[in-house]
C-alpha cells in the first residue's frame, strides 16, 4: 500500500474517531458541563443557620473511604457526632505552579452566633477536568487530617462558648466517594454541572488528593514547603485561609462546616471569603 | 555468542530516550487545566524512538520505562497502576502505529496521525479502567468527546514537532535511515 493511501486512512480513521466520540457524547452522557462560572460571584458574603446542616451525624468526612477524620487524630468510624453542611467559597487558591500573575489563597472570615460544641472547617477542592476518571469535573482535592504524627495535617476548629440548649437538626446520610454533595449557598454551586447544585466527590485513590489543598492561618503561604497547620481556637470570630500548593489547578473551593453538640434554633454562622493576593505580605 | 533481539546500544538508547519522557512528565508542569496537553511533549521521544530502533517492540519498551519510572516518581494527580498502563500504552500504540509506516516516521502526516494516536491510547485505556471499575456510565461519557479531540489534538502537534526533528537529523546526517546498529 502506497504511503498517501496510508496518510489518508489514518486521517480518516483519526476523524472518524473524533465524531464517533463527540456523538457518543452528545447522545448519552448528562448535559455537558459548563466551562464558566453559572453565576457571576467573585465572592461569599452569607449567613447559615441551623437548618442548612443537612448531613451526620457522622465522624468522617468524605473520600474515598471513611479513613479521614473530620477532626484531626479523632476515628473516622469513632463516636463523634458532627452535623455537616457545605459551603461554595466561590473563590479558588493559586499555587506558585500556576502561571496565572495572581499568586494567593482565599481569606475565609468567620463569625459564630450560638455555637456550643466544636465547629471544624474542612475544605475541598473542585476542578472541572479533575485528572481523575479521565478528566470528569468533580472534588479530588482536600486537606489531610489523618493524624498528629503525620506532617502535612491541617485543618482549623473553634470551640463554642454558647450554653443554649438546642435540638437536633434534621439530616440525612452523607455518602462518600461518587456522592454528590449540596451546598447551602442561596446562590447555589458557582460550577453547577450537573443542574442539581450538587458537586461529585471523584476521589480515585486511596491517599491521593491530600497535599494540594490546605488551612493556614498565615495569609502569605502558597510557598510549596508551607501545608498550613491544625488550628484550634476559641475565639468565635476570626479568620484562615485556604492555600494551595499543588500544580494541577483547580476550579473552586467547597467548604465543609461540622458543628458537634446541641445546636440552638438562633445558631448562626457568618462566612466571608475573599482573595488575598500572596505579595501582599511579602 | 548468544544474540539477544535487542543491542545493547539499541536498549541504552531506548532506556535513555523512555526515561526522558518520564522527566518531561514529572519536570515539565503546565497547569493548563486542558486534558492531553502533556502529549506536546511525551509523544516526541516516543516517536523519535521507534524511528531510531526500527524493531518491532521498540516503543513498547519505552512505554514500559516510562510507565514504571513515572508510576513509581508518582507522576500525575493519582500516581498508581492506572499511571503506569497509560504511558505504557503510549508506547504501545506508538509500536503499533510504526508498523504501517516504517521508513516514513519523519513525514509530518505520519507523524501526526502517530501522535494523535499514541496520546489517545493514553486517555483510551483510563476509560477502560474506569469500565471495569463499574463507574457509573454518566460520569465516563461526561466529556468523553472533548477530552478525546484534545488528546488528539495534542498529541498530533507532539508527532508534527517529532517528524521536523528526525527530518533536520536525517538531513543533517546525525542518523541515517535502516542505519545498521552497533552490534554488542
Amino acid at each position: 500500500m502506497e504511503l498517501k493511501t496510508k496518510i489518508g486512512i489514518g486521517l480518516a480513521a483519526i476523524f472518524s474517531f473524533i465524531v464517533l466520540m463527540i456523538g457518543i457524547q452528545v447522545l448519552y452522557s448528562p448535559p455537558a458541563p459548563q466551562t464558566t462560572p453559572a453565576k457571576n460571584v467573585s465572592q461569599l458574603n452569607e449567613t447559615f443557620n441551623k437548618s442548612d446542616f443537612i448531613y451526620g451525624p457522622q465522624a468522617w468526612k468524605p473520600y474515598l473511604t471513611k479513613t479521614l477524620p473530620i477532626v484531626e487524630g479523632n476515628d473516622p468510624n469513632g463516636n463523634d457526632s458532627f452535623y455537616v453542611m457545605f459551603v461554595d467559597l466561590y473563590a479558588t487558591p493559586f499555587g506558585i505552579d500556576t502561571l496565572s500573575n495572581y499568586t494567593g489563597g482565599i481569606k475565609v472570615d468567620y463569625n459564630f452566633t450560638g455555637l456550643t460544641g466544636l465547629a471544624a472547617f474542612n475544605v475541598y477542592g473542585f476542578a472541572m477536568h479533575s485528572n481523575a476518571l479521565g478528566n470528569i469535573p468533580g472534588i479530588y482535592l482536600t486537606n489531610r487530617v489523618s493524624d498528629p504524627a503525620t506532617p502535612g495535617d491541617s485543618g482549623y476548629y473553634v470551640h463554642g462558648d454558647s450554653t443554649l440548649t438546642g435540638s437536633t437538626p434534621s439530616t440525612k446520610s452523607l455518602g462518600m466517594d461518587l456522592d454528590h454533595i449540596t451546598v447551602a449557598n442561596s446562590a447555589g454551586p458557582a460550577f453547577n454541572v450537573y443542574n442539581n447544585s450538587t458537586y461529585a466527590i471523584t476521589f480515585i485513590q486511596a491517599g491521593g488528593g491530600l497535599n494540594a489543598l490546605h488551612i493556614t492561618t498565615d495569609a502569605g503561604s502558597n510557598k510549596r514547603e508551607d501545608f498550613g497547620q491544625v488550628t484550634y481556637t476559641n475565639n468565635q470570630s476570626g479568620t484562615f485561609y485556604v492555600s494551595d500548593t499543588g500544580g494541577a489547578g483547580i476550579s473552586d473551593v467547597v467548604l465543609m462546616v461540622a458543628v458537634n453538640g446541641t445546636i440552638p434554633n438562633s445558631f448562626a454562622l457568618h462566612l466571608d471569603s475573599s482573595m488575598v493576593n500572596r505579595s501582599v505580605f511579602e | 555468542m548468544k544474540k539477544f533481539y535487542f543491542s545493547l546500544y539499541e536498549i541504552v538508547v531506548l532506556s535513555l530516550l523512555g526515561a526522558l519522557t518520564a522527566v518531561l512528565q514529572v519536570g515539565l508542569r503546565l497547569p493548563l487545566g486542558i486534558p492531553g496537553h502533556t502529549g506536546i511533549y511525551l509523544v516526541v521521544p516516543l516517536i523519535i524512538g521507534v524511528a531510531l530502533v526500527p524493531k518491532f517492540g521498540s516503543g513498547t519498551y519505552m512505554g514500559l520505562i516510562f510507565g514504571l519510572l513515572s508510576a513509581f516518581v508518582g507522576a500525575g494527580s493519582n500516581p498508581d497502576y492506572s499511571v503506569f498502563l497509560r504511558y505504557f500504552m503510549m508506547g504501545f500504540a506508538a509500536d503499533v502505529m510504526s508498523i504501517a509506516f516504517r521508513g516514513y516516521l519523519d513525514n509530518i502526516f505520519v507523524g501526526v496521525i502517530i501522535g494523535a494516536v499514541s496520546n489517545f491510547s493514553k486517555l483510551a485505556i483510563m476509560y477502560v479502567i474506569d469500565v471495569v471499575l463499574g463507574l457509573p456510565m454518566g460520569f465516563i461519557l461526561l466529556g468523553l468527546g472533548t477530552a478525546f479531540i484534545f488528546h488528539v489534538i495534542f498529541g498530533a502537534i507532539g508527532g508534527l514537532i517529532a517528524a521536523l526533528v528526525l527530518n533536520r537529523l536525517y538531513k543533517s546526517g546525525v542518523i541515517r535511515k535502516n542505519e545498521p546498529q552497533p552490534t554488542d
